[in-house]
């Protein structure tokens, strides 16, 4: 792929991200803002505990509600940056295919510091793989909580929903016309028959050396 | 001074007449915070050294190694302009303080930046 992925983190970088005297960040067409990793790290964490205290169907319930969040992130952040000016200055330059779309926002994501993500396998319309080396859910949560049993599933529910969302954009619905990024598109990208759906094989949090994350079409699961 | 041509509604496209000539409107939304975003297409690109022309602007941030230059520039209590040099296309969003006269500032402004110099 043609994708430079250092030219992009240096060229968001470059960008000077700082909040305005409101606190928010206008960049990509979006706000941004600076946010305390641990803040949202926190609220999620003993949520998920409260609900694994009391039951598998609420614990359930839990990592659904905290994976619709990376959902809708994706959605909206990822679909705006997808959409941007700053997209189209950066990143369009290489992009030859769809696939260095999901190149493309892997780098810019790199640039957020939610951890290094890195793309370790994607078959156009089937599935994406995604590698991340010290994701901040995880780092969080091995500073704060003692280390998970595999079967507790793991902790990086915004990457894993964010996962599903670059596949959902790209190979599910269609970014690359320039979709209005509204409530019933997320709709259909995110609730109906055929999307992607994301889930964390490995978790740091379990022991594994890096957090790795697969979506793929949720009927042929 | 400029003159809206056509009442622009919130998905629609329309144009704003300028002595520099008439721009469309292709983006009229607002956002969470409260600002407006007006994204339109100007009669011509921009060059950077159109930019200086606009009065109480700070100094420009450009992505000069981007593969296209892409630049941002913020009138402090107006409004954040963002596009890329060489693209007619240019975002204007506009603070909350402003949003009311949104468009008549996105027509002076860019009368503004297409002046002759």
């Amino acid at each position: 792929m043609p994708i430079d992925q250092d030219a992009i983190v240096s060229a968001v970088a470059g960008l000077d991200l700082r909040g305005n005297e409101e606190g928010l960040i206008p960049a990509f067409g979006l706000y941004l803002t600076r946010h305390y990793a641990d803040y949202y790290n926190r609220a999620s964490f003993e949520y998920l505990h409260a609900a694994e205290n009391r039951g598998a169907a609420q614990a359930r319930d839990a990592r659904r509600a905290l994976t619709e969040a990376g959902h809708i992130c994706a959605f909206n952040t990822f679909g705006g940056i997808m959409l941007s000016q700053e997209w189209d200055a950066v990143v369009m330059p290489m992009i030859q295919t769809r696939e260095d779309w999901v190149a493309g926002i892997v780098a810019v994501i790199n640039a957020f510091g939610w951890g290094r993500w890195s793309l370790a396998g994607l078959r156009p319309n089937r599935d994406f793989e995604l590698i991340v080396d010290h994701s901040y859910e995880s780092e969080g949560y091995l500073r704060d909580y003692p280390r998970r049993d595999p079967e507790q599933g793991g902790v990086c529910f915004l990457a894993t929903g964010g996962v599903a969302g670059i596949m959902n954009l790209l190979y599910h619905g269609d970014i690359t016309q320039r979709p209005s990024l509204n409530e019933s598109y997320y709709t259909r990208l995110f609730q109906g028959t055929g999307r992607f759906v994301g889930e964390e094989l490995e978790c740091r949090t379990h022991g594994a050396p890096r957090c790795r994350f697969v979506a793929r079409r949720s009927e042929i699961r | 001074m400029t003159r809206m041509a056509g009442a622009p509604d919130m998905h629609g496209t329309t144009t704003l007449a300028t002595p520099a000539g008439d721009i469309a409107i292709l983006v009229l939304r607002d956002c969470f915070g409260g600002d407006r975003v007006v994204e339109v297409e100007l009669p011509e690109p921009l060059a950077e050294e159109d930019l200086a022309r606009l009065p109480g602007a700070g100094k420009p941030t450009v992505l000069r190694s981007a593969p296209r230059p892409f630049f941002r520039l913020e009138v402090p209590g107006a409004f954040l302009l963002s596009g890329v040099f060489g693209d007619r296309r240019v975002r204007f969003t506009v603070r909350l303080a402003r949003r009311d006269d949104a468009l008549q500032l996105v027509a002076d402004a860019a009368a503004r930046l297409l002046e002759a110099p």
